[in-house]
């Protein structure tokens, strides 16, 4: 009797701990997240991440982050070479983020990841990925319709066509504001790994947005 | 009982407390001692970890106990894996990796070889160049001939290569031969090439020393490979100044279908232009396209492709000359059809294989005689790939067969004759990385023909080498074979294969959106077809050697993109009806382009340009005693075009050609008359041509009802 339970005891316990493992590391990268500012700073986050989704083989969590460090990275860096074998690690962890679970959140990304490549060539790429970004985004609101992050990354990439095409601006901006109405209800539990970014950029959109919307109204 | 409880708790408590904390600290460095930043450090199986910084550094703190393996990885370099004890003092660590060359960017044989292509960046050209270089007219061939190597000749329009002819350039649409890939060619008129050039997202055009797969081409391959499916529904339209399109693609899963259709018209154009020639009938015609694409398994691809065209055209000779027809009135009919697979077997062996097959009638109708020419082609082609590091394998065999039936009818009387010619070849290669800078390929081709029943083994070889960071040199080898041309064939079907060896050396340095290429070659001819004698003998020869400069900036000026190419030809050969060897007329020994593209952002529209000079080409004056001794004046021509971006969805294009007007004299033909020798200039039909179209494409916005929500 005592060493049955004594064994129920010590599985119960080390299964906490290791569960506990898990989520302190998440927390120590996303805390490594918040704090990175530079290429360099993101791609040894996304690092981090990739060795928790080495250990984790089931979650989308650690590959979801470890793309997004690298968009991040890629988006802060200058030299377009170097911005491409950024975007393609942030493509593989997409895809495998995407093996272990199909949802709103990673179809966000991988319309975020196409819309970086298509900044490194855009005359060439455009034709071509700009369905492709749209067909993701597109997926990611059906999924969710209460996901800031889709409606924020389609006003993005709306708002960049309409401003060199000069019109479609109101579409962008629409999406753009939906995105900030979203980020207001989102509701972030303390400490919760759920990806929450993204409402800051959403405000700093939406403040170009009334610039435009300001002159055109002219 | 609790008490027990609680000890156990308390020791676990306790435990946990008191874990060893180990700290694993050190540098990482290349085989060279350079440091090491951004790779990523761990112990497998752990979170335990850290990456390494700018001065190749790291450190992280673990609990963990036991043995463990420490794991080093970094792209470009084999990961490492180091047994550590824990815990235990691991804080001054050193190690050092191996760089991976199968990860390293490939050095690419660049000898004689442009790429266009949207997957690299390095590239001499982009596929939507082909569209948008002024002078090009959405001809795939005519983007071409602005590139080194190529001789413009405006009256021919198909591909004519370091002094090559145009029967010696020959076209891959996704690996198969395309036979009869040009309109049919009427003397002083240029042709055009059948396909379109927005089917195919990769062109690869190579002047000379190609790889084992290619054969049947003396000089040059075109090789393009079709676009992948598109995600979303589209419609295209078309509205051209000489006709309309129309195109929808519907994709599903994991396939699409594609269908186009295209009626042209020249004869609105014709009725405002002057021409050298009285259109009867301007050119017109009907083209329809289907293209097919479907995964299989979770590594393979279908794509079959098809097109069908009927085309018409006559008109009469303003100036009538002796020997040339005052009427003539043309009927083509063309079928081209291909269906293939590609596959991945495993992760180191692909498959890919497939066959094609044309179908070309024409039927000529002159004061002179009436010809009906009818070709089939057929290629079939099984090729396997074997992939590892840092060796690649690539053997295959092909059937090429080609059967020519000609009908000649004059008056009452009328002959009809008839030739096949059948090529088998096997072919293997190797590419090899020696080393981080170094690849090497080495390959060999053997063919049997038929009806000479020849047999020809040919060599290639390649070699490049990274010279520095941007600057590599490359080289290049190859012997080639090619049956004689159907119209000599008929007349005498034991003609052996013609036979050339290229020798290519390349130097290139590319950085950033600059590149520069420099190449130089030497080529030989053996085994030319002559036809002095009235029959057609192999006992021409020649040779061809030139320097050629390529200069591409798109960096400089903001907005710019602007590219210089340079040729230097000089060839001779016998053949045809030469008596001795001689330039053949095609051939201008300096040709300059300069093309450039400049954007206008604020009211998105694309301008082009496209300067063309090139040097006097070779005629024959019979009257003189030497022999092609002649030479036209130079030809220089600008082209203007522009691309104004109506929306997204929406394109305005217009073009010019020859902007100035300038006279282009091609050439000259005679004739002894009794009234003494006649000469007759020859000159485009007419010296400009002026384009409009516009193209819509229609995305059914799959995001369209997601917008009602709010």
């Amino acid at each position: 009797m005592k060493t049955i339970l004594t064994t129920l005891l010590a599985i119960l316990i080390t299964g906490m701990t290791y569960a506990g493992n898990y989520e302190v590391a998440m927390q120590k990268a996303l805390t490594q997240l918040n704090e990175a500012d530079s290429p360099e700073a993101f791609t040894s986050t996304a690092q981090a991440f990739d060795r928790i989704g080495k250990v984790e083989e089931g979650e989308w969590l650690p590959q979801y982050y470890a793309a997004f460090c690298y968009i991040r990275a890629a988006f802060a860096e200058g030299d377009v070479a170097i911005r491409e074998k950024h975007l393609n690690q942030a493509m593989v962890h997409v895809e495998a983020g995407l093996e272990n679970e199909d949802n709103s959140e990673l179809q966000t990304l991988l319309g975020y990841a196409k819309m970086g490549q298509i900044t490194v060539d855009p005359m060439t790429r455009g034709p071509q990925l700009t369905p492709e970004v749209m067909q993701a985004l597109g997926k990611a609101i059906q999924m969710n319709p209460e996901n800031p992050r889709a409606y924020m990354v389609m006003g993005q990439m709306k708002l960049g066509t309409a401003r060199f095409f000069g019109k479609g601006e109101e579409e962008a901006c629409g999406y753009i504001t939906r995105a900030l109405e979203l980020f207001g209800t989102e509701e972030v539990p303390e400490g919760s790994m759920q990806p929450a970014w993204g409402q800051h950029y959403t405000t700093q959109l939406a403040g170009t947005c009334t610039e435009i919307l300001a002159e055109k109204g002219q | 009982m609790k008490s027990l409880y609680l000890s156990l708790l308390l020791l676990l408590f306790a435990a946990s407390t008191t874990l060893a904390q180990s700290l694993v600290a050190g540098t990482i460095t290349d085989t060279k001692g350079e440091s090491l930043p951004g790779a990523s450090v761990y112990l497998q199986g752990t979170y335990d970890g850290a990456s390494t910084d700018s001065l190749g550094t790291f450190g992280f703190q673990t609990s963990e106990e036991g043995e463990l393996t420490l794991i080093i990885s970094s792209i470009g370099y084999h990961g490492e894996g180091q047994s550590l004890t824990l815990p235990g003092n691991h804080e001054n660590l050193r190690i050092s990796l191996k760089e991976d060359i199968s990860q390293m960017e490939e050095v690419v044989i660049t000898a004689g070889a442009y790429q266009a292509t949207d997957e690299s960046r390095a590239v001499a050209l982009k596929p939507m160049d082909i569209v948008t270089t002024a002078g090009a007219l959405g001809d795939i061939s005519g983007a071409i001939r602005k590139l080194p190597g190529t001789q413009p000749a405006a009256d021919d329009g198909r591909l004519l290569v370091r002094g090559g002819t145009s029967s010696e350039s020959r076209i891959y649409i996704d690996g198969m031969s395309v036979q009869s890939p040009f309109a049919t060619k009427l003397p002083a008129l240029p042709t055009r090439g059948r396909f379109n050039p927005f089917l195919f997202k990769g062109i690869t055009f190579s002047s000379g020393g190609y790889s084992a797969e290619y054969g049947q081409a003396l000089s040059s391959v075109l090789i393009l490979n079709t676009k992948d499916r598109r995600a979303v529904p589209t419609t295209e339209i078309s509205l051209m100044t000489v006709g309309a399109g129309a195109a929808h693609e519907q994709p599903w899963k994991r396939g699409s279908l594609a269908l186009r259709a295209d009626y042209t018209n020249l004869q609105p154009y014709q009725g405002m232009m002057n021409s050298e020639r009285d259109w009867q009938k301007a050119p017109r015609g009907w083209n329809g396209q289907l293209s097919l694409q479907q995964e299989t398994g979770a590594h393979g691809l279908w794509k079959t492709f098809a097109q069908y065209s009927s085309n018409k055209l006559a008109f009469r000779q303003k100036e009538p000359f002796p020997g040339v027809p005052d009427a003539l009135n043309l009927k083509n009919d063309y079928f081209y059809g291909q269906t293939g697979w590609s596959g991945r077997l495993s992760d180191t062996w692909k498959l890919r294989g497939g066959v094609s097959g044309s179908y070309n009638l024409d039927d000529f109708i002159t004061d002179l005689g009436n010809r009906r020419t009818e070709r089939n082609g057929l290629h079939a082609k099984l090729v396997a790939e074997h992939h590892l590091p840092r060796l690649s394998l690539t053997s295959g065999t092909e059937w090429l067969a080609d059967r020519t039936v000609e009908s000649l009818s004059h008056d009452s009387l009328s002959t009809s004759s008839e030739v096949q010619s059948h090529t088998t070849a096997v072919f293997t290669e190797a590419q090899y990385r020696l080393s981080g800078s170094v690849s090497a390929r080495a390959g060999l081709r053997y063919q049997h023909m038929q009806p000479s029943g020849s047999h020809g083994l040919s060599p290639r070889l390649g070699l490049a080498w990274q010279a520095g960071e941007h600057s590599q040199l490359s080289a290049a080898y190859g012997t080639f074979y090619q049956q004689a041309e159907a119209e000599y064939l008929l007349a005498e079907n034991s003609l052996a294969p013609y036979e050339a060896a290229h020798y290519i050396l390349n130097y290139q340095w590319n950085k950033s959106d600059r590149l520069l290429r420099v190449e130089t070659y030497y080529k030989s001819y053996d085994r030319l077809t002559r036809t002095l004698s009235g029959m057609p003998e192999n006992t021409g020869e020649g040779f061809a050697k030139g320097a050629e400069l390529f200069w591409r900036d798109r960096e400089t000026v903001k907005n710019l993109d602007y590219w210089v190419s340079y040729s230097y030809t000089d060839t001779e050969r016998t053949y045809s009806n030469f008596p001795v060897a001689a330039t053949p007329t095609f051939v201008s020994k300096h040709v300059v382009s300069v093309v450039g593209k400049y954007f206008v952002r604020p009211i998105r529209t694309q301008f082009g340009t496209s300067i063309q000079y090139a040097s006097g080409r070779p005629y024959d004056n019979p009257a003189t005693e030497a022999f092609m001794d002649g030479r036209t004046k130079p030809i220089f021509t600008i082209d203007l075009n522009a691309a104004h971006l109506i929306s997204d969805q929406v394109v305005l294009f217009a073009s010019v050609t020859n902007l100035l007007g300038y006279d282009q004299v091609f050439g000259y033909r005679y004739a002894d008359t009794p009234g003494g020798m006649l000469r007759q200039a020859i000159r485009p039909d007419a010296p400009r041509f002026v384009f409009a179209g516009l193209f819509i494409t229609l995305e059914k916005k799959s995001t369209e009802e997601l917008l009602n929500q709010f």
